[in-house]
């Protein structure tokens, strides 16, 4: 590892064309920024292009069971709950054991929207759509990953009581 | 508020209030009744992330989006979403959106080494027109160049090429879609002589089988994955074979899943060549008749810099592309050594399956449609598996009939409508023409006014050799626009830093977002984006779209077109074409290049009023006339009667896509085929017309190994890719919180007991290396992808964890299209970290 | 087979003291949600499969002390397909 490192500083003062900061390897945070790489995307958080920074914490997925509030009609609702080991094959469908019409009663889970019983021609269908199997192409979990950039995005409520404001 | 339903609520609620004499007033607080206050303004668009094209009906109030979702009339989407599309709504709202020029200042004067200050556009647009002067007096043009997208609308793209190519006589103008499609183009030419599909969509709803060829659907084209599940669990005859080197998402849905070792999928194209061969089941009629066959040249390298020992010993790097005619039989003996025993030897796949898969193309009451995307285009033989598997289509004539189908997909927008048919590539004009043939130059230079010999025959750098370039200190002054190439371009620390951070060179990047490349930036412009201007896409099924401005971009971000015109007004083409070419054509002298270029009476023909009524236009504002159409009428020539022909630039704001070739207002499905085509003659039943003769080329091309695979020192391969939640590099998705929260950071995906081998448990942080660099991520045992023993995959995605440090640019020598699937690396653990 | 979907608007007429207890009738019943209220009138929007339904919900607020009558003022019944279609006028051409 030391060894790499050192042929990475080695080829870099060789290339005369950026000089890598030296870094601890076993530091937490990363070295401070020499000016032209300064930190701008808060994606990268906080480090400089040539340096990686340290890991986060690996995010947990929300296990709460609490619906959450949608920003419009038609967003396909996030899953409250983890779903570590859910097969959704052509053999099975673990989403549906519950969210089933039948399933949605035993369970007390929300029973799918009825848009997702109708074919691609816009027929209703007694089951579930073939084109809604797989459940995660729309849905999908929450972790607890602390934000890195906020989102300003306005729900239609919002926008209306803002216009009312003025 | 949008559906029926919502319209008879709304009409009992009003019919039960007046017939109690309920005021409405005391219904102020209720949305359901507040018609006038709470109604939305919808207007279509195309989704703004890959290139399946979904339609999307996008609900603006008060200046600001407010919803989409799918839209319902759209033939791609048919009303569903993919989790990010569903999501577009937010990505314009990030709350770091650049809205000012940034410029790099130390005492109040730019400077290489110093920190982002905000400055108007004059200053900015001063500061960079002093840098390209600089450069194109000192080095010419051939100095100056520019970094594109597949993500520019057609006429973003348009304008730039012609900024480029004849504004400032620069071919170094290339599209972040040489990472991505470039291989499928080389393919297509190589067997077609002509770019794109012949299939269609449609294609899936009437197969009988599917084929993915290093493609994860599921999570990469949802929607399209959709309709092959509709397709696949509806009608149990079908079949849907898998093949990947890991197993992932799309295995869900697997009646033949393979998993083969890296690089071996052109032994299993050549096997099934040989299976149909020796089984007998050539369609003679239609190989006599539509085909020829070519062998091409081998060992010819590795696209890698020219002193690398990799390409000193390669016999044919100096013609990658050449072949020779051969015939069936030259052919059948080419891929005899292919047997099943030996492709089970060289895969690691099960006999079984290997028959099974060779069965679905051989079988003729088989419909089949092959799907592929990056495990074959990022690929260093990537050309080569293209038209490996146009072969095998061809040999049975399973091909441009409904449900036969080889399709290319693609992972941009308009990867398709912008990088290919604008030609933005460093070798390309618009509609398959080229920069090095002089009659295409000249039907170039004939519409655009501009003077013959304006255009130069020499290919500029492409994607590769532009970070190269940078480096060398060979290209000087470049402007990238609607890309993240920092974080998509391999051997980050090799070249593409070490280019962009080069004392001798200006990089400005456009961009909505502060991204990894614009960090390493000179000078960022702030950028406008999405449906904050008037826009045009062309998908994989060769459906141009169009979508109005729907809101104002924030602050000062202007768009990329903008950008581009308002720039080229501050040089001259004394400064740009040289005294040559003014003396031979003395009418050009003291104009700008705005003049030559955009105010040619072409491009400024139409005025502002054709704009439709109640959308804005910025763009066509600023310069005072409608900007778009001109731009797009004027493109529309090079494809007329040429196979590429468009509908007129009204219909396409009216109707949910049309595809090309648009003749007599009617799209085309199926190319190439006899009553679907209508540039096929009766009586030929199909012609391939974009070669001179009309028949498609089988190629005999051989399996010969990757740049580089595990050793004792990097013992992993290490395989790069997407996830379904996050779209490329990550610059929006990343900001949209129930994206960014769905899947927050790349982990390294590794087998379990690669992971037990070396000391590492799930969720511990480890070091992975190559000789290239490192990156620090957390390891990831279960989950949707599960690599077998001996590979790890990383998405790419998150800018905290940089994978492209670890790869190397090797890539494709027809195509110079990287190989992000294959490096070797290994894995330790981090000391001391949790 | 094909779903239908009942959409109906009752107004009920009760003493303005009984809207609270309405309210949480309400939030028991799938399908029905307050419209509009003025004082002692309120307007409830009912949905759901079947009559049945609308009808028992009906008589479960008829049956709330301090209710004075419920009256069906409008009531409609289609196939839910259609009844989600997009309205065009709202969307693009």
């Amino acid at each position: 590892m030391r060894a790499l490192l050192r042929i990475a500083v080695v080829l870099a003062l060789l290339s005369g064309a950026f000089v890598l900061s030296a870094q601890d390897p076993e530091s937490s945070a990363p070295a401070p920024a020499p000016t032209e790489y300064r930190s701008l995307d808060a994606l990268r958080r906080g480090a400089p292009l040539e340096v990686e920074p340290p890991a986060p914490p690996m995010a947990r997925v929300e296990n709460r069971d609490l619906r959450r509030q949608r920003g419009w009609p038609e967003q396909p609702p996030t899953i409250p709950h983890a779903i570590d080991g859910y097969q959704v094959t052509t053999h099975a469908n673990r989403c549906m054991v519950c969210h089933s019409r039948a399933g949605a009663e035993q369970f007390q889970a929300p029973m799918v929207s009825v848009t997702h019983f109708m074919d691609r021609d816009g027929q209703v269908l007694a089951q579930v759509s073939p084109r809604r199997y797989f459940c995660n192409q729309c849905h999908v979990v929450q972790t607890d990953a602390p934000a890195l950039v906020g989102n300003e995005f306005l729900d239609v409520d919002a926008v209306i009581s803002r216009q009312r404001e003025r | 508020m949008t559906t029926r339903r919502d319209f008879i609520r709304q009409s009992a609620v009003a019919s039960a209030a007046a017939a109690a004499g309920i005021p409405f007033a005391a219904a102020a607080q209720n949305v359901l009744l507040e018609r006038p206050a709470t109604e939305l303004k919808w207007a279509k668009a195309a989704c703004r992330f890959c290139g399946t094209g979904c339609g999307i009906n996008v609900a603006v109030k008060d200046g600001r989006v407010v919803a989409t979702h799918g839209d319902v009339h759209n033939e791609v989407n048919r009303g569903l979403n993919c989790v990010k599309g569903y999501f577009l709504s937010k990505i314009m709202y990030g709350s770091d959106r650049l809205t000012r020029p940034l410029l790099r200042k130390r005492d109040g004067a730019y400077a290489k080494d110093g920190e982002f200050e905000p400055v108007s556009w004059d200053e900015a647009f001063d500061v960079m027109a002093a840098q390209f002067k600089r450069v194109l007096r000192e080095k010419g043009p051939g100095a100056v160049g520019m970094f594109g997208s597949g993500q520019w609308t057609i006429w973003e793209g348009y304008a730039a090429n012609k900024l480029f190519k004849a504004g400032f006589r620069s071919n170094n103008i290339d599209p972040n879609a040489r990472h991505c499609m470039a291989s499928a183009v080389m393919g297509f030419m190589r067997t077609f002589g002509m770019d794109e599909p012949m299939g269609v969509y449609d294609d899936i709803e009437q197969a009988d089988a599917f084929v993915l060829w290093g493609s994860n659907m599921a999570e990469m084209h949802p929607i399209l994955w959709t309709r092959i599940a509709d397709r696949r669990l509806s009608h149990p005859h079908v079949k849907v074979a898998v093949m990947s080197t890991f197993e992932h998402r799309s295995f869900d849905l697997a009646d033949i899943p393979i998993i083969f070792k890296p690089q071996t999928d052109l032994v299993i194209l050549n096997y099934i060549a040989n299976h149909i061969i020796r089984s007998g089941r050539v369609n003679r009629a239609f190989v006599d008749r539509h085909t020829r066959f070519m062998r091409g040249n081998t060992d010819i390298g590795y696209g890698l810099r020219p002193e690398h020992p990799l390409q000193q010993a390669a016999v044919n790097a100096d013609d990658p592309g050449g072949g020779e005619p051969i015939d069936f039989d030259a052919f059948a003996a080419f891929v005899a050594p292919y047997t099943l025993d030996h492709a089970v030897e060289m895969t690691g796949v099960d006999r079984g399956w290997l028959e099974k898969l060779a069965e679905l193309y051989a079988d003729p009451a088989v419909k089949v449609t092959s799907f592929w995307t990056m495990g074959f285009n990022q690929h260093t033989r990537g050309v080569w598996a293209n038209n490996m598997v146009y072969n095998i289509h061809l040999l049975t004539g399973k091909i441009a009939t409904p449900g036969n189908s080889p399709f290319s997909l693609t992972g941009q927008p308009s990867a398709c409508g912008t990088a290919r048919e604008v030609g933005t590539f460093s070798h390309r004009l618009p509609a398959d023409m080229l920069v090095a043939n002089p009659e295409h130059r000249a039907k170039a230079e004939e519409i655009w006014k501009l003077p013959p010999g304006t255009i130069q025959a020499q290919p500029g750098f492409h994607a590769v050799d532009q970070n190269r370039a940078l480096k060398d200190g060979k290209l000087n002054a470049y402007w990238v626009q609607v890309n993240n190439n920092m974080q998509a371009a391999a051997n980050l620390n090799g070249e593409g830093l070490p280019g962009y951070r080069n004392p001798d060179n200006f990089i400005v990047v456009s961009d909505a977002y502060p991204t990894v490349t614009a960090q390493a930036a000179d000078l960022i412009l702030p950028a406008a984006m999405w449906v904050e201007k008037e826009g045009a896409y062309g998908n994989a099924e060769r459906r141009t779209q169009f979508w109005h401005q729907m809101v104002k971009a924030p602050g000062e971000a202007r768009s990329d077109l903008w950008q581009l015109m308002e720039f080229s007004k501050r040089f001259t083409t004394e400064e740009c074409w040289g005294e040559e070419l003014l003396a031979a054509n003395p009418d050009y002298r003291g104009k700008t290049l705005f003049e030559v270029l955009f105010a040619n009476g072409q491009v400024d023909a139409h005025p502002v009023e054709q704009i439709e009524d109640g959308y804005d236009n910025d763009e066509s504002a600023a310069f005072g006339f409608y900007v778009q159409k001109g731009l797009f009428n004027e493109y529309a020539r090079f494809g007329r009667g040429k196979g590429k022909d468009f509908a007129d630039f009204d219909t396409y704001h009216q109707v949910r896509g049309l595809r090309w070739p648009v003749v007599d207002g009617r799209e085309t499905l199926w190319r190439y085929r006899e009553g679907s085509d209508p540039y096929v003659p009766a009586g030929e039943g199909f012609r391939f017309y974009g070669q001179p003769d009309g028949r498609a080329v089988i190629w005999a091309l051989p399996y010969e190994p990757p740049h580089e695979s595990p050793n004792e020192e990097f013992d992993l391969w290490l395989v790069t890719g997407r996830v379904l939640e996050h779209w490329h590099s990550g610059s929006m998705t990343m900001r949209v919180p129930e994206l960014y929260r769905s899947f927050p950071q790349a982990p390294v995906f590794m087998h379990p007991d690669d992971a037990s081998d070396r000391g590492l448990r799930r969720g511990q942080v480890a070091r992975l290396q190559s000789p290239r660099g490192e990156i620090v991520a957390r390891v990831e045992t279960r989950g949707r992808n599960r690599p077998p023993r001996g590979m790890v995959f990383v998405p790419w995605f998150d800018a905290g964890v940089l994978v492209n440090k670890l790869l190397l640019d090797a890539n494709d020598p027809i195509s110079r299209q990287t190989d992000f699937k294959k490096c070797a690396c290994r894995i330790v653990a981090a000391e001391g970290r949790a | 087979m094909t779903a239908v979907l009942h959409i109906a608007s009752l107004l009920v007429q009760h003493q303005p003291e009984a809207a609270q207890a309405l309210d949480g009738l309400l939030a028991s019943l799938p399908g029905a949600e307050l419209a509009l209220r003025d004082g002692s009138r309120s307007v409830v929007l009912c949905e759901g499969p079947d009559e049945a339904g609308l009808l028992a919900a009906m008589d479960a607020m008829a049956a709330l002390p301090g209710v004075v009558g419920v009256s069906l003022v409008h009531h409609h019944a289609e196939p839910l397909h259609e009844l989600l279609k997009e309205i065009d006028h709202d969307h693009a051409p």
